[in-house]
């Protein structure tokens, strides 16, 4: 009734009483379609029997399409599996890459401590905290031998270093040793450091500019002498870099260059850097991670391992401070990283240090480093036995203040090699 | 009884009106087009059938199940126009066509014109106003199927679909007049007042 009423309200307007609306939809009502019901009712049981003789796999396989989409694929699936399994070792296998973590500087000056300490002293890049000195006196003469532990220094600062000592009189034996260590990375971290790039935007920049600012960054990455060309010939612009063997870059033989005209965004180019700092176990123990930063800190600072040789400092917040990225127990792995502005504040060179402490550190072995010195005049041996010269030896190894079990001592039919294993320039 | 026993026994009431409601709801696609939507209509609700749990329901159930596939087969013919894609060959394809249900050539002149009439709404208006007339559904049988949310969304949208109806056909009446093998005499008063009225229906309004 109410949807009669409704109705009867809605359609009576104009001249569409309701008996003409309902004599249109009669003859549409009228429409008789029974006659076609035995038909439509054959094909539906011919749609069942059809249905029925379908196979179980055919059902499933309209049940579970994504599942019969992998297996009738599973090869595919299954070389992209692998594929992928490939890219995952790939980038976390851990390789092992060695880095020039700085250089070992050694001389010897011919003269008396006091004497051969003021000469020392005499340089205002010497650093004391990092200075190894052994005294050894041979037949009256007195000798000591100096050994200078430059972490994180250049190949040419350290050579200006060593031009510094042999142009004194005094000092002889002038020796600059590299500082190796291996370190071990994901391999993607050791594609990475591997990576040199060069970005330069030349847009308002002149072929002398361009070629100024290549080599610019080229020695800002430690490669020096680079021999760079810069042509332009009817609108076609040639380039050619040469660069002059690098042994401070051994291993990081790939160089990336991009150089783009036109308006881009300033590029950031990376130059990071890192290698491991050994802490004694005993260091860690019972230290909370804020103590064991401040250690590392202040080791870091004895060394100078900044840009310019000048620690930024470990205030909160401030770059440069030392951050534990990753500590199980006594494995700590700490992360430094201080940024200095470039060239018109286009280019951001960042400094990474990583310190492996303890048995963290186990990946990254201990450098070897040897240093023979005769302590023995020969005309002294003749007439001794074997035992006698390891037993003079080692009484002269106490007299320059050195603990004979620190030390290797061969003596075989007179011939005689002695060797002091200077671990503490390391463990520092 | 078998599944399609059941399921003839449930649609042999209904079989006519369902006929006639998708004929009508296709009214701008032709006969073989509106078997094809029959045809998946009656599949589906054949393959569904144990789903329904109230057999009473069975009616506004299959008309919804016809009234989604038109829906579907609308989208899909307005998409074809932009992706024109081959599918590739399923098991339905395999499956025993329909047979064919529908006359090939009407006749009827009020059925054209009812046809003609329903083609100018909307699928939605066309959908409500043939659940009303032909299926006998009432406004809240109508909106669950449609599934709307109010039952005024149903009435207005019956409303306009009658008053668009009532606007063609009027005009379609008036034209039937004027192509009419009738001569008219000058003076003829039964002539000019059904002209007159014929205006006063298209326009509204009397000069």
């Amino acid at each position: 009734m109410r949807r009669f009423n409704w109705w009867r309200k809605s359609t009576s307007t104009g001249d569409w009483t309701d008996s003409k609306w309902s004599s249109y939809w009669s003859a549409l009502k009228n429409d008789d379609h029974r006659a076609s019901f035995d038909q439509t009712d054959a094909w539906l049981r011919q749609v069942s029997a059809y249905q029925s003789r379908m196979n179980e796999s055919s059902l499933k396989r309209r049940t579970f399409p994504m599942i019969t989409y992998i297996k009738s694929h599973r090869l595919r699936f299954a070389s992209l599996a692998v594929l992928m399994l490939m890219i995952l070792v790939a980038c976390t296998m851990p390789v092992e890459q060695e880095d020039i973590v700085g250089y070992v500087l050694s001389w010897t000056v011919n003269d008396t401590p006091e004497a051969a300490n003021r000469l020392v002293t005499h340089f205002d890049w010497m650093d004391e905290s990092n200075l190894s000195v052994s005294h050894n006196i041979n037949n009256g003469q007195h000798s000591t031998m100096y050994l200078m532990n430059a972490v994180g220094v250049s190949a040419q600062q350290a050579e200006l270093w060593r031009q510094d000592l042999e142009s004194l009189s005094q000092v002889s034996e002038v020796k600059m040793l590299p500082l190796q260590e291996t370190v071990t990375r994901p391999m993607y971290a050791a594609a990475l450091k591997s990576v040199f790039r060069i970005e330069i935007n030349t847009q308002h920049m002149s072929s002398s500019d361009v070629v100024a600012e290549m080599q610019r960054q080229l020695e800002a990455a430690g490669i020096h002498e680079a021999h760079v060309e810069y042509e332009e010939e009817n609108g076609e612009r040639r380039m050619r870099l040469s660069i002059p063997p690098q042994p401070e870059r051994e291993g990081q033989q790939t160089i990336v260059m991009s150089i783009t005209d036109g308006e881009s965004n300033p590029k950031h180019g990376q130059n990071a850097y890192s290698f491991s700092l050994m802490l004694h176990d005993g260091d860690l123990e019972g230290k909370s991670e804020a103590e064991v930063q401040a250690i590392v800190a202040e080791r870091l600072k004895a060394q100078s391992l900044q840009n310019g040789g000048e620690w930024t400092g470990t205030e909160e917040g401030q770059a440069g401070e030392p951050q534990i990225v990753v500590r199980k127990g006594d494995h700590v792995q700490i992360e430094t990283i201080s940024s200095s502005t470039g060239n018109e504040g286009q280019t951001v060179h960042t400094e990474e240090v990583r310190v492996f402490v303890g048995a963290g550190a186990e990946d990254t072995p201990e450098p070897e480093l040897h240093i023979t010195q005769e302590l023995i005049d020969p005309a002294e041996l003749k007439g001794k036995t074997d035992a006698e010269i390891k037993t003079l030896i080692e009484q002269r190894l106490r007299d320059a203040g050195q603990n004979p079990d620190d030390a290797l001592i061969e003596v075989d039919n007179g011939k005689i090699k002695v060797e002091l294993r200077q671990e503490k320039i390391i463990q520092k | 009884m078998s599944l399609v026993d059941h399921f003839s026994e449930a649609l042999k009431p209904h079989y006519s009106e369902a006929l006639t409601y998708c004929r009508s709801l296709c009214a701008r696609f032709s006969a073989e087009e509106a078997e094809d939507v029959l045809q998946q209509a009656l599949l589906k609700a054949y393959e569904k059938f144990n789903t329904l749990r109230d057999p009473t329901r069975f009616k506004p159930w299959l008309f919804q199940i016809i009234t989604n596939e038109f829906h579907s087969v609308v989208r899909r013919h307005f998409w074809k126009r932009f992706l024109p894609l081959e599918f590739p060959a399923t098991d339905d394809e395999n499956l025993p066509k329909m047979p064919p249900v529908y006359d090939r050539a009407e006749s009827d002149e009020t059925k054209l014109m009812l046809r003609q009439a329903l083609s100018s709404l909307s699928d939605k208006e066309r959908a409500a106003i043939l659940l009303f007339e032909i299926a006998g559904f009432s406004i809240e049988e109508i909106q669950h199927i449609q599934q709307e949310k109010s039952a005024s969304t149903i009435k207005s949208r019956l409303s306009r679909a009658r008053r668009k109806m009532r606007r063609r056909m009027t005009a379609q009446e008036s034209q039937r007049l004027h192509t009419t093998t009738f001569k008219p005499l000058i003076g003829d008063i039964e002539h000019e007042t059904l002209q007159l009225v014929a205006k006063v229906n298209i326009d509204g309004r009397l000069d």
